[in-house]
C-alpha cells in the first residue's frame, strides 16, 4: 500500500528523514518495500499484514509513527473526527435484507452540489498514492478512504429510481455495468446496492456506471457502510476484480471508522462542493461493546524473556491508542479501541508492546536443554538418509519429481483406477491425481536426460505414494530408481574398454544390493503377466521391477534405448531390515578352487543352481560364483552352458584333494538329478 | 677352447644382453645340460691323469664365476626391467572407479538443517502430506473464513470429509505442530521437514509443490529471547558467523508475537543487489511464540507452558546458498544440474 510522507506529517510532527522513518516502520511491523520520490513528497510502498485493516490508512500509519517516535497525533480536532453523523430525516429510506451482510449503512443526502475539479492540495494527496483525480465529489470519497481507511461511494441521487435504497444479495442472472464499463452477471453470492429497478453498485467493490456522479449532478447520496469481509472477498473473486475499496472491506473495518469517515466526507462536501446536507439515514446492528482485557506485567516477562515494568507497558499501549488503567501494582486493565479488531487476548498485547519496545532490544538466550530418553534415535527419517547415501554410492543421482500427475502419465504403470486420490481443484490436468507410484515421473526424468544426449542416466527418488483404502487416504514412502544408457568400462592393464549397457540385471543388482545392505536375503522375483517382476519377501509384495514399455518411450521421444526401473516399499523395508549381525567364524585354512561347467535347459534358474551347490556342501563351501555363461554352437538350441567356480576350505583343517573330490562328485550328481545338467 | 677365451666371449656376450629371455638362452648355452661348461667338465676325462685334478679345480672355480656373472646380470636386468613393465599403464589416464551419484540440493539443505537442530536436542518428525482442515487450519488458529482456506490457496482432495473436516494437501509443515504435540508432553523440541503444496502457477519463483522445515519447542518458561537465541545459532551455522540478522514484527495466525527473520544479504554482503531488492536484507524464516489457542488445541496448559515455532522454505534457502535463480531447476532433474552438488 502507498503512504505519503507529507500526508503523514499532517498528523505527526516527524523530524526524521523519510529513509530513517522507513527503517523504523519496518522494524515495527510495517515493512517498507520501497520509497519513491514524487515531486516534494516521498511515497512508501508498505506491505500491510492481513490482520491490520487500520493500517490501510494515513491515520492508521500516523498513529503507529506517533507511537514509535513517542509523539502525539495532531490535527484530529480540526477534522472533528470523533463526531458521529447526526440523524436527519428526509423522504429517502434504507432497506437491508440481511444485517449480517451489512451490519451498518449510512446514506447522507447532499443537495445543491457543485461538481467540478478538486483543489490542488487534494489532488496532490490522492495522486501521490496512485489515484486519478475525477471530480471533487469522487475525489472526496477517495481522499477520505486513503486518510481514514473507510471506502465511501457517491451516487447521483437523481439517477436512482424510487426513494428506497436496498442492500441485498443479487438475484441469479441479474446484471450490472460497473463504472469501468464492464458488464457483470451476478449470483446470490454477490451483495449489491439496488434501487427499485435493480443493482446500482457492487457493494464494497465498485459503483455502477448508470448512477455515477457527473458534471450535471445536483443531488448526491453518499454511502458509508460496513460489509461482511468474507462476502466482499468471495464476491470480488467471483467477479475477478480487486479494488482499493474491496481491499479494505476484506480486511474488516470497524463501525467507528465508518462513521468518522462519513462525517469527514460531509465536512469536505460542504466545504469543497458548496453542498448542503439535507438527510442522514443510518441502519445498523447493535454496535459491539468495548473489549476490556486484564493482564499482569509478569505475563509479558514470561513470553518475552525480559522484564518490563507495568509503567513501560502502559506507556507503550497508550501511545498506540489503548486506554490503560492500573488495577494493582502488577495488574493492568486495557480497553481496546474499536479499530483494533485484531486484539482479542492478552497475548496480542504482548506483541504490541514488544514490537514498539523493539524486538532488537530483547536479548537472545538459549533454552536449557532437557535430556530425554524416550526419543527414537533411529527413525524412518534416518533410515531414508542412510539409504540415500547407499544409492549415491551405487552411482544413482537423486531426483525430485512432482507428487501430482495426470491420468495419461500413469498409463502402463498403474491399473487400479478406483484407489486413486484426485484433487478437487487442480490448476491444470498435470495436477489431477496424487500419484500411487513414483515410476512414471522418474522414467520421464530419465527420458528427458536421454534427449539431452546423456550417455548414461541413473536416477532415484524417495518420496511418498498415495492411494485410498475404503475412502481412507494412505501415504507410504517408496524408493524408486530408473536407469538407462551405456557406460564405458575400462579394463586394466591393456586399457581396452567395453560398453556396459544398463539392463534388467543391473536393475536386479541394485535391488539386491539394497536388500542385502539391509540384511534381507530371502527375496524372490516373480514374473508377472504384463512382463514386470514382483519382488516378494516371505510372500509379501514389497516392490516391482520392469522394463519400460516401448510405447511410453516413443511418446517421450526416446528411440533405440531402453529404460529399466524398480520401486520398493520403504516402510515395509524399514520393518523388515536387520541391523544386527551375528559374527560367524570363518576358516583360516588354505582354500581350494574347483570349477564346474554344466549344460542345462534355458529355463533352469542360475540362482537355483548356485543355491543347490551351496546347500550340498554347506560346511566347506565358502563361495560359489558364476564365471562363464554361454549359448550357441556347439551347445544345442534351448540350452545354456554355465561355469561356476566353487571355493572350498575346511573349518578345522586343510582340505586335501581327496576330500574335495567326493564332494565335487556329489554336487555334480545332484545337479544332473535336479536340473538335468550335463557336464563339459 | 680354453677357460680364458670362454670367459672373454661370455663377458662380451653378456654386455650385449638386454632382456631376461636372451639371458635365459645364454645361460642354457653356458650352463645348460649340453652347455659349454658341461663340455668342459666332460673333457676332464680325456686329459692325462696328472692334469685332471688341477683342471677339474679350475673348471669348478670357473663354473661358480660364470654363475656369479649370470646372477649379476640377472639382478641388473631386473633392476632395469621392473620399472619398464609398470610403464605399460598410462597413469595419466582417468582412474577407474564406480561413479558416485549426487544428493539433490534440496535434500542436502534439509539434511544440513535437520542435523544442526538434532545436535542441539531437537527430534526429527515427519508428518503426513495428506492432512485435514483441522491440522492445516483450525487447530493452527486459522478461522473458517480465512483467505488461506480458499480453494485457490489449498489443494482439496476428492475424499469424504471426516470429523476433522475436509481432506487436503498440507499447505505448510506447521501441521506437524498439531500432530506432534498431540502425542507428546512438554518438554518437546521438534523439527519437521517435508513437501507442501499450493495451487500456484509454475514460474521461475513459484511451484505448486515445494519443501519446508517447521521447528518448535514447548516447555516451562520458553520465551521470545529463546527463539532469538536458537535461530541465531541456526543462522550462524548455516550462513556463517559473519552474517547479521534482524527480527521484524509480522503476522501469522498461529504465533503471537510473530517475527520474520532477515539475514544480511549473503550475495552482496548487505550492499544491496537484485537478489535482496537493494535492501541488503533477505527474508529467510517466519517465527514467533506459539499462539495460546494452538497450545490449548493440543491440550497443553497455557498457564504452565509457552513455546516458540519457526518455519522456512527450503527452495529459497537452497537458491540463496547455491546461487540458483529458477525454482523449476529443482524438479527438472537435469543431470547437468544435479551433478553440480
Amino acid at each position: 500500500m502507498k503512504i505519503s510522507y507529507q500526508w503523514l506529517k499532517e498528523f505527526v510532527d516527524i523530524r526524521i528523514n523519510p529513509s530513517v522513518l522507513a527503517e523504523k516502520l519496518t522494524m515495527a511491523g510495517l515493512e517498507v518495500k520501497g520509497i519513491e520520490k514524487i515531486k516534494d513528497d516521498f511515497v512508501y510502498e508498505i506491505e500491510i499484514t492481513s490482520n491490520r485493516a487500520d493500517w490501510l490508512s494515513i491515520i492508521g500509519v500516523a498513529r503507529e509513527v506517533a507511537a514509535i517516535l513517542n509523539k502525539k497525533l495532531i490535527k484530529i480536532e480540526k477534522y472533528s473526527l470523533l463526531t458521529r453523523p447526526k440523524k436527519q430525516l428526509s423522504k429517502y429510506s434504507i432497506s437491508i435484507e440481511d444485517k449480517n451482510d451489512c451490519p451498518l449503512y449510512t446514506a447522507q443526502i447532499f443537495e445543491n452540489v457543485r461538481v467540478g475539479p478538486s483543489p490542488e492540495w487534494l489532488r496532490k494527496r490522492i495522486e501521490a498514492v496512485g489515484c486519478r483525480s475525477i471530480n471533487n465529489v469522487v475525489d472526496i470519497t477517495n481522499y477520505v478512504m486513503f486518510e481514514l481507511g473507510a471506502p465511501l461511494h457517491a451516487f447521483d441521487r437523481d439517477k436512482l429510481k424510487g426513494d428506497t435504497i436496498f442492500i441485498r444479495r443479487a438475484r441469479p442472472q441479474e446484471t450490472i455495468i460497473s463504472i469501468d464499463g464492464q458488464k457483470h452477471i451476478l449470483s446470490t453470492q454477490n451483495l449489491v446496492i439496488a434501487d427499485t429497478q435493480g443493482p446500482v453498485a457492487l457493494a464494497g467493490i465498485m459503483g455502477g456506471r448508470h448512477t455515477e456522479v457527473d458534471n450535471n449532478t445536483k443531488i448526491v447520496m453518499l454511502e458509508a457502510a460496513l460489509f461482511s469481509p468474507v462476502l466482499i472477498r468471495r464476491g470480488r473473486q467471483s467477479l475477478g476484480i480487486q479494488t482499493e475499496s474491496s481491499y479494505r472491506f476484506e480486511r474488516g473495518l470497524d463501525y467507528q471508522t465508518v462513521l468518522k469517515a462519513a462525517e469527514r466526507a460531509a465536512e469536505l462536501m460542504i466545504k469543497l462542493c458548496n453542498a448542503k446536507r439535507v438527510g442522514v439515514h443510518t441502519l445498523h446492528l447493535p454496535f459491539p461493546k468495548e473489549l476490556k482485557l486484564e493482564v499482569d506485567s509478569s505475563y509479558f516477562c514470561n513470553n518475552l524473556g525480559i522484564s518490563l515494568s507495568s509503567s513501560t507497558i502502559s506507556q507503550i499501549l497508550s501511545r498506540l491508542g489503548f486506554k490503560v488503567s492500573k488495577l494493582t501494582r502488577e495488574r493492568l486493565q486495557v480497553s481496546i479501541p474499536s479499530f483494533r479488531r485484531d486484539i482479542k487476548a492478552p497475548i496480542d498485547l504482548v506483541e504490541e508492546v514488544s514490537r514498539i519496545y523493539g524486538y532488537e532490544k530483547i536479548p537472545a538466550s538459549l533454552p536449557t536443554v532437557i535430556l530425554q530418553s524416550n526419543k527414537d534415535t533411529y527413525t524412518l527419517y534416518h533410515f531414508i538418509r542412510e539409504l540415500k547415501s547407499l544409492l549415491r554410492g551405487l552411482g544413482l543421482n537423486e531426483a525430485i519429481t512432482y507428487s501430482l500427475v495426470d491420468q495419461q502419465t500413469l498409463e502402463g504403470f498403474w491399473g487400479k483406477e478406483d484407489v486413486l486420490i484426485r484433487v478437487v481443484n487442480p490448476l491444470s490436468k498435470e495436477q489431477q491425481i496424487l500419484r500411487p507410484t513414483l515410476l512414471p515421473s522418474l522414467v520421464r526424468s530419465v527420458c528427458y536426460n536421454l534427449r539431452q544426449k546423456q550417455k548414461e542416466v541413473k536416477l532415484f527418488e524417495i518420496a511418498k505414494v498415495f492411494y485410498k483404502d475404503k475412502d481412507q487416504p494412505q501415504e507410504k514412502y517408496y524408493l524408486s530408481f530408473a536407469i538407462a544408457g551405456t557406460k564405458i568400462v575400462w579394463l586394466e592393464p591393456e586399457l581396452k574398454h567395453i560398453e556396459d549397457h544398463q539392463g534388467l540385471l543391473h536393475t536386479k543388482g541394485i535391488v539386491d544390493t539394497i536388500l542385502s545392505y539391509l540384511g534381507i536375503t530371502e527375496r524372490v522375483f516373480v514374473a508377472q503377466l504384463d512382463g514386470s517382476w514382483n519382488i516378494e519377501i516371505n510372500g509379501y509384495l514389497i516392490g516391482r521391477m520392469l522394463e519400460v514399455n516401448r510405447n511410453f518411450l516413443t511418446k517421450l521421444d526416446v528411440k533405440n534405448q531402453n529404460v529399466y526401473c524398480a520401486e520398493l516399499n520403504l516402510e515395509m523395508l524399514f520393518k523388515l531390515h536387520r541391523r544386527h549381525r551375528d559374527y560367524q567364524a570363518f576358516s583360516r585354512f588354505p582354500a581350494i578352487t574347483r570349477d564346474i561347467s554344466i549344460v542345462v535347459k534355458d529355463s533352469v534358474s542360475v540362482e537355483d543352481i548356485l543355491e543347490a551347490i551351496k546347500k550340498e556342501a554347506d560346511e566347506v563351501i565358502r563361495n560359489v560364483q558364476v564365471i562363464d555363461y554361454y549359448k550357441g554352437e556347439p551347445i544345442a538350441l534351448g540350452y545354456k552352458n554355465i561355469t561356476v567356480s566353487c571355493l572350498y576350505s575346511g573349518c578345522d583343517h586343510t582340505l586335501s584333494e581327496d576330500e574335495i573330490t567326493p564332494i565335487d562328485a556329489r554336487i555334480r550328481e545332484k545337479l544332473s538329478k535336479i536340473f538335468g545338467a550335463t557336464f563339459r | 677352447m680354453d677357460i680364458t677365451s670362454i670367459q672373454k666371449t661370455l663377458e662380451q656376450e653378456l654386455t650385449e644382453i638386454n632382456n631376461l629371455d636372451s639371458l635365459e638362452q645364454l645361460k642354457v648355452k653356458y650352463l645348460g645340460r649340453k652347455g659349454l661348461l658341461a663340455q668342459l667338465t666332460s673333457s676332464i676325462g680325456s686329459l692325462p691323469a696328472e692334469q685332471r685334478a688341477a683342471f677339474g679345480k679350475e673348471v669348478n672355480a670357473f663354473k661358480s664365476r660364470v654363475q656369479q656373472l649370470f646372477n649379476q646380470k640377472l639382478a641388473d636386468l631386473e633392476a632395469i626391467e621392473q620399472p619398464k613393465s609398470k610403464q605399460v599403464v598410462d597413469i595419466s589416464m582417468p582412474g577407474i572407479a564406480q561413479d558416485l551419484g549426487n544428493s539433490h540440493p534440496i535434500t542436502q539443505v534439509i539434511e544440513e538443517i535437520c542435523s544442526i537442530f538434532e545436535r542441539i536436542g531437537f527430534e526429527i518428525v515427519e508428518g503426513n502430506e495428506i492432512e485435514t482442515e483441522f491440522a492445516n487450519f483450525t487447530g493452527l488458529n486459522i478461522p473458517l473464513d480465512h483467505p488461506a482456506r480458499e480453494a485457490f490457496d489449498t489443494f482439496y482432495l476428492e475424499l469424504p470429509s471426516v470429523k476433522e473436516g475436509k481432506y487436503l494437501l498440507r499447505s505448510q509443515t506447521s501441521t506437524v505442530q498439531i500432530r506432534a504435540m498431540s502425542i507428546r508432553k512438554p518438554p518437546i523440541a521438534v523439527v519437521a521437514p517435508g513437501r507442501v503444496y499450493r495451487p500456484d502457477a509454475v514460474d521461475a519463483s513459484h511451484s505448486f509443490m515445494f519443501h519446508q522445515i517447521e521447528g518448535f519447542m514447548v516447555d516451562k518458561a520458553i520465551s521470545f529471547g529463546h527463539l532469538k537465541g536458537v535461530l541465531e545459532f541456526f543462522v550462524h551455522q548455516v550462513f556463517g558467523k559473519d552474517v547479521s540478522m534482524r527480527f521484524r514484527p509480522h503476522h501469522f495466525p498461529f504465533t503471537e508475537p510473530s517475527a520474520e527473520v532477515d539475514i544480511s544479504c549473503i550475495i552482496c554482503k548487505a550492499k544491496g543487489c537484485s537478489v535482496c531488492g537493494r535492501k541488503g536484507w533477505l527474508e529467510v524464516l517466519g517465527s514467533g511464540m506459539i499462539h495460546p489457542n494452538v497450545l490449548k488445541t493440543v491440550g497443553y496448559d497455557t498457564k504452565k507452558y509457552t513455546g516458540f515455532a519457526f518455519g522456512m522454505g527450503i527452495e529459497r534457502i537452497a537458491m540463496l546458498k547455491y546461487g540458483i535463480n529458477d525454482i523449476r531447476l529443482f524438479t527438472e532433474n537435469d543431470l547437468r544440474f544435479l551433478k553440480q552438488f
